[in-house]
């Protein structure tokens, strides 16, 4: 191997490495630190060398790749153990690590804390996945396969992140990939042979010194460039809304129209309910609940400024319905329980991403994969498969009824809950003065929150009208506005500026969408409407976890939590219990940083759900399309055929339709036809191509003398029409013709046959140009004769 | 663009394909992180073929190969004269002049930028160890990108050829002059014996037009001489090649053919070396059978055109010497026959070309020996020898073990004692 070469291989394993390391850079939002990278990329470095030195050697390939991994594991042990070789205990060692690693990962939600074990697994992984990749790409040398590999790589942040992968951890990555796809060609290239220079001089070494500095600028050229495009084209060309693409938009239009009601976005669906007020049953649930009630289907916690919005849900905080349930976050053994058992049927009109329940749900008996947010207790379906249509399920909840000393006397929330007290940087100041006027001189959490309440239910200051208020917004603005200036709305507006308000106060609130109050149906089931769903504010007081307020006026109906008319309780008494802020049943919440910025815009909706239908609804569409498409030319031929046929009704016409039609049949095998040509000259071409059948005995079709027969009529019948002063008719040219064609298409391939029928490439040509060209030349020959007679 | 796209490779078609499929499940999915992979997939073929496509070729190319004609292990040189003949910079080209392959390596050369008004020559060598005749070229033009997603191929239409002859041995000077002397005419004179002009006079004889006398001889000689205008050298040779297939075994650089190919070579050059006009019949029909080479004074270049056609001889399935003997039957001069395996039939068709020749010598290869299977049987080419001899050609027996110079000589002095044992009787 000359050092050309090895110069060569060492570039490509290290733009793999590099396009390796790059490539990993996007798993940086999953976790907190990225020491792993440095750790990976020594250990690659290691490993590539060696791979380079044995290739340089001429090793075996697979030898070169054991050796490389046994290299990497050496070097893990030395590193990440106490131990010099991989002895049995070092091993265990590192896969104890690794299985903590394990369960870190399934207990975190992004970006999980890095301890010394999330490290070393993480930088092995990405050790592993470097190994593969200098195997197909150096030792194997299949460069463009490794961007499945890199793509595999890149989908796990993607697919944990619901897509919001930043878009700095994909430039590194994409450009080490291109040029690790253009160091490939560049060898290719450069050893193509010897390089003739400008200069004039010639290198007669081939390897030794190759300019390639046009080479290079193009490369930068076509790789930085493409690598722009790629980043930069999301940001101009927004991503499509399948809702758009496949429904014809959504201007506040109900789904439940074509039969139901898709939830996938349960803000939105909430507004078009109750701004159409549809009376549709959604669902119907038998319950032990004397009064049931406020079913929630999702909880808004993220207060952007511009919208109350549903926060990321990832599957590492969440739990299967089929598993045991943790108990409502914050909630201590001292407030007391009232299970409630419920039975539900949902109806095929309400297609929810959410199962609605009561708060808080301690068992969940359902078919299909739902999830339990650990954190906001609604219950979504996995991944977008399951939709709530049709669904029947029972559950089982445990309804909080505190005291109100629990409540006056909550300690301070800790700072798991921090998230639920967010409110954007510069919020309004006047929504911040209203609020402390509000509540006025109430000492704590519980009494703020009631002074809240109190506040949105007097008739006095807010009225509550669904007609009048601002249809489907509940930003900041909107909500100053339905604070300071309108003071008309409905519930979305009342919960949502209550759950702001709350948050000015320190109080972590959060917005729960869900249903609020059945009809009993004539059977005895409790039946909830589309005009039933509601939205309410839910603060969070430690030791009592969240709790249910209602400010929306009473005219509505819907009567305050039973708290707020202050139950019986000792005012004296002391709080029953030190509530411990360290309960183990507190949930541990990272804050995730990388909030999904899609959920901005309620339009775009976050889940697959719809997005499946529509691939399936584009597919389906598209092979109609294909399969139309594809019969396109066969029809128009057949028509044109048909017409051809049907017009012929002079004899001559019918001598040229004939002619026209095996014209177009050779047109389409693809065969020479000159229309300049004559009858009689082409009728021979044609001949040597039906004697062609001589040569092998045909078993099927006309025989040949058949077809030289016939094609003997069409072209004295082809003559006459065209030279004889009155043609005469010839009978059987419509079978004269479909036998030379038949005897003709015989003698072609099956690959030439199959286009001739569905590609006809005649169809191409204008119909009647040929024939009317023939015909006056038919003429001109005709006066010639005359003229000559004179 | 469009031309380039055409010309996309897998990989480019590949990276195409899936880039778009990702782009579109990216689009319904919503994924901007998965667009964004589509989008490179489909950004990176789609922006080379730009690049490739926006850029205009017009490259021009000669070719000359020297010398055109080589006989087997000498090397030759071709050179292609490139010029950029556009006004734009082009980027990176891929050439390679067509080379069969029994001529040497494939001539591959690589332009990376090449400005305006840029002209160029290259040279490589070619070298053949086998004879025939090999066409160099087309030359063809690979316009490629950094990633190998185009590949744009155009050929030129220009040919070259190279001949590359059969070995030629150097031959003894044999005494063919005691074969002839009795002839009475078709006398070579060897140029070693005096000037071209002492080969072009003679001296005065009564009868000679006075306007012939050479004076400048005269006044060198001392007596009258003329120029030998009329009677020009009618020394001439025809040369006999067997090439059917029936007569030859082996195969390939070890046939008995190869054989008397180079025997055939090695004997015309050394012929027209010797002021002979030579020209070689086959038993194929031949429109230029009677055309003599003579034509150049070089014996080089007169010995040429029936090198080149032996460059390119091959066995031909013809059963008899009929149209060698109707060639060489409507003239005389030496005639040197180089058969292979004969069969009885042969021998009444080489009578006749005796009885019009002057003198004729015949090698016969015993082909036996060149068929490993057949070497225990007794070779019947010694028998053809005594067979041809009746019919007064003077025959030798060739076998592969012997050098064709070696064999000229040991046919030289058969030749002399025929002529003598001829002379005698």
């Amino acid at each position: 191997m000359s050092s050309g070469a090895l110069t060569h291989q060492l570039r490509l394993s290290g733009w793999a490495l590099l396009a390796t390391l790059g490539t990993c850079l996007a798993l940086g939002p999953l976790f907190e630190d990225r020491r792993y990278l440095v750790h990976a990329g020594g250990l690659l470095l290691l490993a590539i060398l060696t791979g380079a030195t044995l290739r340089a050697l001429n090793a075996n390939r697979l030898l070169v790749f054991v050796a490389q991994v046994a290299v990497a594991a050496e070097i893990a042990v030395l590193a990440y153990t106490e131990s010099l070789l991989p002895t049995p205990t070092a091993v265990a060692e590192i896969r104890d690590g690794y299985v903590r690693f394990a369960e870190n990962a399934q207990m975190y939600t992004a970006p999980m804390p890095t301890d010394a074990s999330t490290t070393m697994s993480l930088a092995l992984i990405i050790v592993a996945i470097g190994l593969v990749v200098d195997l197909i790409g150096v030792t194997y040398r299949r460069v463009p396969l490794l961007g499945l590999v890199f793509l595999l790589v890149y989908m796990v942040p993607v697919a944990q992140l619901a897509g919001d992968v930043s878009v700095f951890s994909f430039v590194p990555g994409a450009t080490a990939f291109v040029f690790l796809l253009a160091a490939d060609e560049r060898e290719r290239l450069t050893h193509w042979g010897r390089q003739i220079a400008m200069s004039g001089q010639v290198w007669t070494q081939a390897y030794s010194a190759v300019d390639d500095s046009g080479l290079r600028q193009s490369r930068y050229r076509i790789g930085f460039g493409a690598v722009a495009l790629a980043s930069l084209l999301p940001f101009v060309v927004p991503s499509i809304d399948p809702q758009i693409l496949f429904d014809g938009g959504s201007g506040g239009q109900l789904d439940g129209n074509d039969g139901g009601l898709d939830v996938e976005n349960p803000v939105l669906d909430m507004r078009r309910n109750l701004s159409s007020q549809t009376d549709e049953v959604l669902l119907r649930i038998q319950t032990d609940d004397p009064e049931p009630g406020y079913l929630r289907l999702a909880a808004l916690d993220r207060f952007t400024g511009d919208e109350w919005s549903v926060g990321s849900r990832t599957t590492a905080n969440a739990v299967d319905t089929g598993g045991a349930l943790p108990g409502a976050p914050g909630r201590v053994a001292s407030v007391l329980n009232v299970g409630r058992d419920y039975e539900v049927q949902v109806t095929d009109a309400l297609r929810s991403d959410w199962l609605p329940v009561v708060y808080s749900p301690s068992r969940v008996e359902v078919d299909g994969d739902w999830l339990v947010d650990e954190t906001h207790f609604d219950i979504r379906g996995d991944d977008g498969q399951d939709d709530s249509s049709g669904l029947r399920y029972s559950f089982r909840s445990t309804v909080a009824d505190p005291t109100q000393d629990q409540l006056q006397f909550a300690p301070d929330p800790p700072s798991s809950v921090a998230q639920f007290t967010t409110l954007p940087s510069g919020f309004s100041p006047e929504i911040r003065e209203l609020t402390e006027q509000v509540t006025g001189n109430a000492t704590n959490g519980f009494s703020k929150a009631l002074a809240l309440q109190q506040y949105f239910r007097d008739p006095a200051n807010f009225e509550y009208d669904l007609a009048q208020a601002d249809d489907g917004e509940n930003g900041e603005e909107a909500i100053e506005d339905f604070l300071l200036n309108t003071q008309v709305g409905y519930c979305e507006q009342f919960a949502s500026a209550m759950a702001v308000m709350a948050r000015v106060e320190g109080i972590p609130s959060r917005v729960a969408i869900g249903f609020l109050r059945p009809s009993e149906s004539p059977d005895g089931w409790q039946e909830f409407r589309g005009e039933d769903m509601h939205a309410w504010p839910e603060l969070y007081f430690e030791g009592v976890g969240w709790v249910r307020f209602e400010p929306t006026p009473a005219s509505q109906g819907a009567a305050a939590p039973n708290f707020d008319a202050g139950r019986a309780d000792d005012p004296s008494a002391t709080p029953t219990e030190s509530l411990d802020p360290n309960d183990t049943q507190t949930t541990r919440v990272q804050q995730d940083p990388f909030q999904p910025n899609r959920d901005d815009d309620p339009a775009a909706g976050g889940d697959a759900d719809a997005g499946v239908w529509g691939v399936l609804r584009i597919i389906l569409v598209g092979f109609v399309l294909l399969g139309a498409l594809a019969v396109l030319p066969r029809t128009l031929r057949e028509s044109r055929r048909r017409r051809r046929w049907s017009s012929a009704t002079t004899p001559a016409g019918a001598a040229e339709a004939a002619w026209s039609e095996l014209r177009d049949s050779m047109v389409d095998l693809r065969l020479p036809w000159d229309d300049r040509d004559t009858a009689r000259h082409l009728g021979r071409s044609l001949r040597v191509r039906i004697d062609e059948r001589r040569r092998a005995p045909v078993l099927t079709g006309p025989t040949t003398e058949q077809a030289v027969q016939a094609l003997n009529t069409l072209v004295v019948a082809v003559e006459q029409s065209r030279y004889a002063r009155t043609p005469t008719a010839v009978p059987g040219l419509q079978e004269a013709q479909r036998t030379v064609v038949e005897a003709i298409t015989d003698t072609q391939p099956l690959s030439v046959r199959r286009r001739g029928i569905w590609l006809p490439r005649s169809v191409l040509r204008r119909p009647g140009t040929d024939r009317s060209h023939s015909r006056a030349r038919g003429q001109v020959a005709g006066e010639a004769v005359l003229l000559l007679r004179d | 663009m469009r031309e380039a796209l055409s010309a996309l490779t897998t990989r480019g078609r590949a990276f195409l394909a899936a880039g778009f499929t990702v782009t579109l499940c990216a689009l319904v999915l919503g994924f901007d992180a998965l667009l964004r992979v589509g989008l490179l997939a489909v950004a990176l073929p789609l922006l080379a073929a730009f690049v490739v496509g926006r850029a205009r070729y017009r490259l021009s190319a000669q070719r000359t190969v020297s010398p055109q004609r080589v006989s087997p292990g000498q090397p030759a040189t071709v050179s292609l004269s490139m010029a950029n003949e556009g006004a734009m910079p082009m980027s990176l080209l891929l050439l390679e002049d067509h080379v069969p392959y029994a001529l040497g390596t494939r001539a591959r050369f690589m332009l990376d930028r090449v400005g305006p008004r840029w002209r160029q020559q290259v040279n490589y060598p070619i070298c053949s160890e086998v004879r025939g005749r090999f066409q160099i070229g087309p030359l063809s033009i690979r316009v490629s990108d950094p990633f190998g997603f185009i590949e744009l191929v155009r050929y030129f239409r220009e040919t070259s050829d190279l001949v590359v002859v059969p070995v030629v041995h150097a031959l003894d000077r044999i005494a063919l002059e005691a074969a002839w002397t009795a002839q009475g005419e078709n006398r070579p004179r060897a140029f070693a014996v005096g000037s071209a002009e002492d080969v072009m006079t003679r001296e005065y004889r009564r009868g000679d037009d006075l306007r012939r006398v050479h004076w400048r001889s005269t006044a060198r000689v001392g007596e009258l001489m003329v120029r030998r205008e009329e009677q020009p050298w009618q020394s001439r040779a025809t040369i006999v090649l067997d090439s059917r297939r029936i007569a030859h075994r082996g195969s390939g650089a070890a046939s008995s053919l190869e054989w008397l190919v180079a025997a055939a070579a090695s004997i015309a050059v050394h012929l027209s070396r010797s002021g002979y006009s030579v020209r070689l019949v086959t038993d194929r029909p031949d429109p230029e059978a009677n055309a003599w080479h003579d034509r150049l004074a070089d014996p080089q270049v007169q010995a040429g055109p029936i090198l080149d056609e032996l460059a390119v001889m091959s066995v031909s399935e013809r059963q008899g010497m009929h149209y060698a003997v109707d060639a060489v039957a409507g003239s005389a001069g030496l005639v040197i026959g180089l058969f292979g395996a004969l069969q009885g039939s042969d021998v009444a068709d080489l009578a006749r070309m005796r009885a019009h020749g002057s003198s004729v010598l015949a090698m016969i290869l015993d082909t036996s020996a060149w068929d490993d299977d057949d070497s225990s049987k007794a070779s019947p080419a010694a028998r053809m020898v005594g067979a041809l001899g009746q019919h007064g050609w003077n025959a030798v027996v060739a076998d592969p073990y012997e050098s064709p110079a070696a064999t000229w000589t040991r046919l030289g002095a058969v030749a002399r004692h025929g002529a003598r044992t001829g002379r005698s009787a």
